[in-house]
C-alpha cells in the first residue's frame, strides 16, 4: 500500500536524543545571532503577543531539532530563517487564522509607551511592518527577508524557487508593498 | 529578462532604505532571556520526547492486554477478535512513528519543500483513515463469515450467540458509530488543512 512508502524528506534520519555541549552552544550562537530577526518572523504569523511568544518558542525549539542533522548545506541564517518560515507556516495553519489583524500590530512590535509619546520614525516603522504584515503569503515571504538583509540567492535558497522567480516576486511586492504604504498615508 | 543579481539600481536602494527601517523595529518584547528561552526549549524538547514514548507505550500496553486476553481465553473467537486487536494496534503503531519520522529534520528544508511535504503528510492522513474503514470492514465481515461457520458446524455454539444477538448487533453498531464518529472528526481536520496548503501551494505555484 502507498501509506508505506517513506517520504523523501521523512525518511530522514532523526537524530539520537543529545545533550551534546557543542550543539547547545551552537544552539546559544544561534540565538544570540538571529533572535531579532525571528522575534520580527515570529510576529508576521502570529495574531497577538501571546501568540507571537509561542511561536517564537516554537521556532527556536524547531531550529533545535533539526541543529543536530544540519550540515552547513546553507549558511546557518538561511537555516535559521527556513525553520522560523516553515513554522511560521504550520502554526498559522494549525490555528486556521487570518494573518492579518490589524489591531494586533501595536502588540506585535515594540515602541514607545503610549501614542503621544511616539516618534514619526516609531510610526513609519509600524506602518511598514503593518503593510508587510498585510502582503499576501507568498510576497510577504521574500519581503520578509529582504528587509532582514538576505540576498537575493538566499532569499531564493529559503523559498525553493530560482534566483529570477525571486526578483519577480521582490518587484512584485514592492509594488504591492508601496501602494499599502501610500493607502496608508492616504488614509 | 533575466535577472542580474549583481546591478544595483533605483529599486534596490528603496529596498536598502525600507530593510533599514525594519531592522530598527524593536523585536517584540522579549520576555525571556536567552538562557531562559534555551531551558524553555530543552525542556519543550524533553516533553516532546516524553510524549512520543507515553504514546508508544500505550501502544504496547494494548498489545500486552491482547496478548494477555488470547492466553486466557482460548477458542477461534478469542483468537480473531485478538488478531484484529493487533492488526488494529500495529496500524496505530505504524501511523504513529512514521508521521513523526524525520518530521523536524525536514523543517530546515525550503519553503516549497517543506509545502509538498505538508501536502504528502495530509495525503497519509487520509489514507490511514480510509484504511481503518478496511480494518473495521475485515473485523466485522470476519465476525459475521465466524457466525456462518458456528451456524454450519457448531450449532451449540451458535445458539448462544442467538441468544445474545441483540448484544452482537448493539457491539457491532456501537463499533461502526464510534469509527464513523472519529472519522468524521478527523477528517474534517484533514480537509480544513488541505485547504489553507491548497490555498498557499496556489500563490507558491503562481510565483513560480
Amino acid at each position: 500500500m502507498d501509506a508505506l512508502v517513506p517520504l523523501p524528506l521523512l525518511a530522514r534520519p532523526e537524530p539520537a536524543m543529545t545533550t551534546d555541549p557543542a550543539l547547545e552552544t551552537r544552539f546559544a550562537e544561534l540565538v544570540a545571532a538571529h533572535r531579532p530577526s525571528v522575534g520580527r518572523v515570529a510576529a508576521l504569523y502570529a495574531r497577538n503577543a501571546a501568540d507571537r511568544a509561542d511561536l517564537e518558542q516554537e521556532i527556536w525549539f524547531g531550529v533545535w531539532r533539526a541543529l543536530a542533522g544540519f550540515r552547513g548545506e546553507c549558511s546557518e541564517r538561511t537555516f535559521v530563517f527556513r525553520v522560523a518560515h516553515n513554522r511560521g507556516i504550520s502554526h498559522s495553519m494549525a490555528r486556521r487564522r487570518d494573518l492579518v489583524d490589524l489591531d494586533a500590530v501595536g502588540e506585535l512590535i515594540d515602541h514607545s509607551p503610549g501614542p503621544e509619546q511616539r516618534t514619526a520614525a516609531d510610526q513609519a516603522r509600524a506602518r511598514l511592518f503593518d503593510a508587510v504584515r498585510r502582503l499576501p503569503p507568498n510576497l510577504r515571504e521574500p519581503v520578509a527577508l529582504k528587509l532582514e538583509g538576505l540576498a537575493d540567492r538566499e532569499i531564493a535558497e529559503v523559498l525553493g524557487i530560482t534566483e529570477n522567480n525571486t526578483a519577480v516576486r521582490l518587484t512584485r511586492a514592492r509594488a504591492a508593498l508601496r501602494r499599502l504604504l501610500e493607502d496608508d498615508d492616504g488614509a | 529578462m533575466a535577472h542580474d543579481p549583481g546591478r544595483r539600481g533605483p529599486e534596490d536602494e528603496a529596498w536598502d532604505a525600507l530593510a533599514e527601517a525594519w531592522q530598527q523595529i524593536a523585536p517584540p518584547r522579549l520576555e525571556q532571556a536567552p538562557a531562559e528561552l534555551r531551558r524553555a526549549v530543552i525542556r519543550a524538547d524533553l516533553r516532546f520526547r516524553l510524549l512520543a514514548v507515553a504514546e508508544y507505550a500505550c501502544y504496547f500496553a494494548l498489545i500486552l492486554l491482547v496478548a494477555w486476553y488470547l492466553k486466557e481465553r482460548k477458542g477461534p473467537a478469542a483468537f480473531l477478535w485478538g488478531f484484529m486487536m493487533l492488526c488494529f494496534v500495529a496500524w496505530g503503531l505504524d501511523f504513529a512513528v512514521r508521521i513523526r519520522q524525520g518530521l523536524w529534520q525536514a523543517t530546515d528544508s525550503s519553503t516549497a519543500a517543506w509545502l509538498d511535504l505538508l501536502v504528502e503528510r495530509c495525503a497519509r492522513k487520509r489514507r490511514y483513515a480510509r484504511a481503518t474503514w478496511l480494518m473495521v470492514g475485515v473485523m466485522l465481515s470476519a465476525m459475521l463469515g465466524m457466525f456462518v461457520v458456528y451456524w454450519i458446524w457448531l450449532p451449540q455454539a451458535f445458539a448462544r450467540i442467538a441468544d445474545n444477538r441483540w448484544t452482537v448487533a448493539a457491539v457491532m453498531l456501537v463499533t461502526v458509530g464510534l469509527q464513523w464518529l472519529w472519522w468524521r472528526w478527523y477528517m474534517r481536520r484533514v480537509e480544513a488543512e488541505a485547504r489553507a496548503l491548497a490555498a498557499l501551494r496556489d500563490e507558491v505555484d503562481a510565483a513560480r
